[in-house]
């Protein structure tokens, strides 16, 4: 993808940060009860009231007050936790890094699983590895998504109790991080202990947002690669003399990719808006657990940030996508 | 074709007609309302009767079970079966409500659409993408945090969010309706367009609405059991399958098994409605049963 | 000297559940090392499943039910996957129909034409690529060293089809099973691709099996001809006799049904309809001819 190409697809995200923006702020407005007074509670006389209010904007008209609030946006000030006291931008950026790592490791999990499922479907078409990942996703798109965290806490916390099921890491291990990133922290200091236990914790939750993933992405790729080996340049690598698993991986995978990303791309975006309820589920540190605090608190000025940052999570997420799209596509890339 | 109708019209042609998976589905569909009905004869204790002295009993097969408790007793010695039954109250609920306001928000939106096309159906397309591009998670958090939690607030978000499930079907099948002959002649004899759309358009796309409409309640059993799981449903202590299985969590290393029922109960009545959904598709779509 | 090809009384159906169609009854031809046999017939009348038999990639419905391919003296009508893949690419090639969507889109021309060299003649990337080139040159591309790096949705038909023919002369096979090569192409085009497959045929002594329905292309480079009707050859002659003195009524229909430049204004002669469902009588009785044989056996 070319610099004005990218650009271009930027442009394009602006409308719907937009319309982020307005729903959030009109959020703060239609909320029932009046916010100061939820800021500053009972006892306040007229005139603490009135001041906060001036000091706040809230005197000023509508569309003054979201000008400033955009202005306070730019200036990186997202206001203060009204449960937590403290500053949004410090709290997000403490949960931000532990939900960016369990949706790493989930959707790297997912891509594995994908390519290996799917690759091996297509290449034993109508034999039992295709009946039994056939059956295997049917089962797991039957299920509702976010009963599968559940499942593993049942499964692999309790019937076969070896793997945890809440936290982090064990709260024994001692780890002074320098960031909130611990498993690649872990891994660079190349402290191991560490590093096993971070990873025992992540596995579960990543895998019950993966697992979901895995069933539609395979899917989709089994079909692809299938539809793909019914072309002529299929059949031109077959009379090259190539084997069945050099032209399944190497002629008609390439090919396949293109519409798959497509279409995971969009089940990306569930990943990340299911990490809120995994989160919820494992006990885990991350931005969606405080999410549900904060909307359970009804502290509108973190909710607010939560939820601009999952919308910037999901726009950076879909340009990602199509970057990956135009750079698998050669009809898309230009030199 | 005269049989078709013969058969669609009669109750019992009707279950002749239908697949076994039709079949499955309308028991357990039979059974959710049953039980809900009948919470307060089915259940042998109050959901809410706390017997601290009865804590955390097992279920009947255990060493140590009470036969008075079938299921077992949670962290209050509140009776695990009968919280499962009072619980489908709420599922039912949620179920039949948000999926019929879904269904009409959806249907009204999705006809009005496909019918008088235009700038109305340019309005609406550009709508359903903007909604479908928006995650449906960040959502369902707005809403609940304008809201405030609760039993309407579940029934809110699941209407406001999942209307295009219903618009963008309807939509299309309106416009693939209106192409069709009869649509024409009805428009020759003179007939009104309301007239076309409510007598001639609407009671074809039914059988399609009716299997939508038993696809969307299974969305939204799941979707009130995650809102009551995170404590944004109705209040913590009233039984729900979701609520359920967030005390269950609570005490999972003492009591796996009060996750384990309503866990159950959620997936029974969602593969229970998705079987309904598809059978009645297959069954009453004359296009796929051709 | 003992024939390249040798197929004798090739039978062929697609199955499909219980119903079966045969597409080959009982063809028999063979191709001498160096030779270029041309099979011209209608639409569907199973000139493409010869070709498909020969290398073996059949669709999966297609089943040869009778009959045997002789290649090189060694039966080949039902050889293992490994041992067909060993003939393949080196011993035998293809040049497909369609030019545009025999590439595959994701690679560069350079490497789908190194892939087939590196694999069976075992070069490193740096003589594959200068062997490339040369194969480039042969097909009279232009600037070679640019085009490796384009894609196939970057070049026209005519040059894709170039494309396909080196890929297909890459290896020096013994021989190339040509598709209805020129087909897609425009008539310009077309001439010079038949006149670059006749050049390389000549330069490298490959035997061709060419199969079109174009009579004027089999005139300009076979030097004999199979007509082919309903899965049968009716007949079989050298070019020059066929065209001089076809002795089969059909051959005489299809010549005459050819439209002929030179005579603009002549009106189009379509094969007459007796003549259609006379052939057609005679094969449904030689299908009936094959059934009660097959019951008299049960």
């Amino acid at each position: 993808m070319t610099a004005a190409s990218l650009l271009r697809r930027l442009m394009l995200s602006v409308p719907t940060l937009f319309g982020v923006l307005v729903i959030n702020f009109v959020l703060l407005r239609v909320v029932p009860g009046d916010p100061i007074a939820m800021m500053i509670g009972p006892g306040a006389t007229p005139e603490d009231i009135q001041n906060l209010r001036e000091i706040y904007g809230l005197d000023q008209s509508i569309f003054q007050q979201f000008l400033f609030y955009i202005r306070d946006l730019f200036n990186g000030n997202l206001g203060i936790s009204i449960s937590m006291r403290q500053d949004v931008v410090e709290l997000i950026g403490g949960r931000l890094p532990v939900t960016l790592e369990l949706a790493f490791v989930a959707i790297v999990i997912a891509l594995v699983g994908i390519v290996g499922f799917g690759i091996t479907a297509s290449m034993w078409k109508g034999h039992w590895p295709e009946v039994l990942i056939d059956a295997f996703s049917g089962f797991v798109q039957a299920v509702p998504d976010f009963l599968w965290g559940l499942l593993f806490i049942l499964i692999f916390g309790v019937l076969w109790a070896f793997m945890p099921i809440f936290g982090r890491m064990d709260l024994t291990v001692e780890f002074d991080p320098a960031t909130q990133f611990y498993l690649f922290e872990s891994l660079l200091r190349g402290d191991f202990v560490v590093f096993a236990s971070v990873l025992q914790h992540i596995v579960l939750p990543a895998l019950s947002l993966a697992l979901p993933l895995i069933a539609v992405g395979t899917r989709l790729l089994k079909s692809s690669i299938i539809e793909a080996m019914a072309q002529d340049y299929v059949q031109l690598a077959r009379v090259k003399g190539f084997s069945h698993f050099r032209i399944v991986v190497s002629q008609a995978f390439p090919n396949a990719l293109i519409p798959t990303v497509t279409l995971t791309g969009v089940q990306m975006t569930f990943l990340i808006g299911g990490t809120v309820l995994v989160e919820r589920i494992f006990g885990y540190p991350g931005l969606g657990n405080m999410a549900i605090d904060a909307v359970i608190n009804r502290d509108l000025p973190l909710i607010q940030g939560i939820v601009l940052t999952f919308a910037v999570m999901f726009i950076v997420l879909n340009i990602l996508i199509d970057m990956t799209y135009a750079f698998l596509n050669p009809r898309l890339r230009h030199d | 074709m005269t049989d078709s109708i013969l058969v669609r019209h009669s109750p019992l042609g009707f279950v002749l007609a239908a697949s076994p998976r039709t079949i499955v589905g309308l028991s357990v569909f039979l059974l959710i309302v049953f039980t809900a009905i009948a919470s307060p004869w089915l259940a042998p204790h109050d959901p809410l009767e706390q017997d601290l002295l009865n804590s955390f009993l097992p279920p009947f097969w255990v060493s140590g079970a009470d036969p008075a408790f079938l299921l077992g007793t949670d962290n209050l010695g509140r009776d695990v079966l009968s919280r499962l039954i009072y619980g489908t109250r709420v599922a039912l609920t949620v179920a039949l409500v948000a999926a019929t306001l879904t269904g009409i928000l959806g249907t009204t939106v999705g006809l009005l659409a496909g019918f008088y096309g235009g700038w109305v159906d340019t309005l609406v397309s550009r709508m359903v993408d903007i909604w479908m591009a928006f995650p449906a998670v960040l959502l369902s958090i707005v809403l609940v945090a304008v809201i405030g939690a609760g039993l309407h607030a579940v029934i809110i978000a699941i209407i406001v969010i999942d209307w295009t499930r219903f618009c963008r079907v309807v939509r299309a099948e309106t416009m693939v309706q209106c192409q069709q002959d009869y649509v024409a002649s009805a428009v020759t004899i003179g007939l009104s367009r309301r007239r076309r759309l409510f007598k001639e358009i609407l009671p074809n796309i039914l059988p399609l609405l009716i299997s939508l409409l038993t696809l969307e309640m299974g969305i939204a059993v799941v979707v009130e059991a995650i809102l009551s799981y995170v404590g944004l449903s109705v209040a913590s202590d009233a039984a729900t399958w979701g609520g359920l299985i967030q005390e269950g969590r609570l005490y999972i290393n003492q009591a796996p098994w009060l996750m384990v029922f309503p866990i159950t109960c959620i997936v029974v009545a969602v593969l229970g409605f998705n079987a309904l959904g598809d059978g009645l598709r297959s069954t009453l779509d004359p296009v796929l049963r051709r | 000297m003992t024939a390249l090809l040798n197929i004798h009384n090739l039978h062929l159906e697609i199955q499909q559940g219980t119903t079966s169609l045969p597409i080959l009854r009982g063809v028999s031809l063979s191709l001498q090392p160096g030779e270029v046999l041309g099979l011209v017939g209608e639409s569907s009348a199973g000139k493409t499943m010869i070709g498909k038999a020969t290398l073996g990639i059949l669709p999966s419905q297609g089943v040869i039910t009778d009959g045997e391919i002789l290649f090189d003296g060694a039966d080949i009508t039902h050889i293992s996957v490994k041992a067909r893949r060993r003939l393949l690419g080196t011993d035998m090639a293809m040049i497909p129909q369609d030019p545009m969507t025999s590439l595959n889109p994701v690679f560069r021309i350079g490497s789908q034409i190194a892939d087939v060299l590196r694999l069976h003649l075992g070069l490193k990337s740096k003589e594959a690529d200068q062997r490339v080139l040369e194969l480039l040159d042969n097909v009279h591309i232009n600037r070679p060293e640019r085009v490796v790096k384009l894609y196939p949705h970057e070049l026209s038909g005519g040059m894709r089809q170039r494309i396909l023919i080196a890929i297909a002369f890459a290896c020096r096979p013994r021989l190339i099973i040509a598709d209805e090569p020129t087909t897609a192409l425009d008539v310009t085009i077309q001439r010079q691709v038949l006149r670059l497959i006749k050049e390389l045929q000549v330069a490298s002594g490959t035997a061709i099996l060419f199969v079109t329905h174009d009579l004027g292309v089999v005139a300009k480079i076979c030097n004999r001809v199979g007509v082919i009707h309903a899965g049968r050859i009716l007949e079989l002659s050298s070019a020059r006799d066929l065209f001089e003195a076809p002795t089969h009524p059909y051959t005489q229909a299809l010549m005459a049904a050819t439209p002929r430049y030179d005579r603009p204004n002549s009106a189009l002669n379509p094969v007459p309809e007796a003549l259609v469902s006379a052939l057609w009588d005679d094969v449904r009785s030689y299908d009936r001819g094959e059934r009660s044989v097959d019951t008299g056996n049960a």
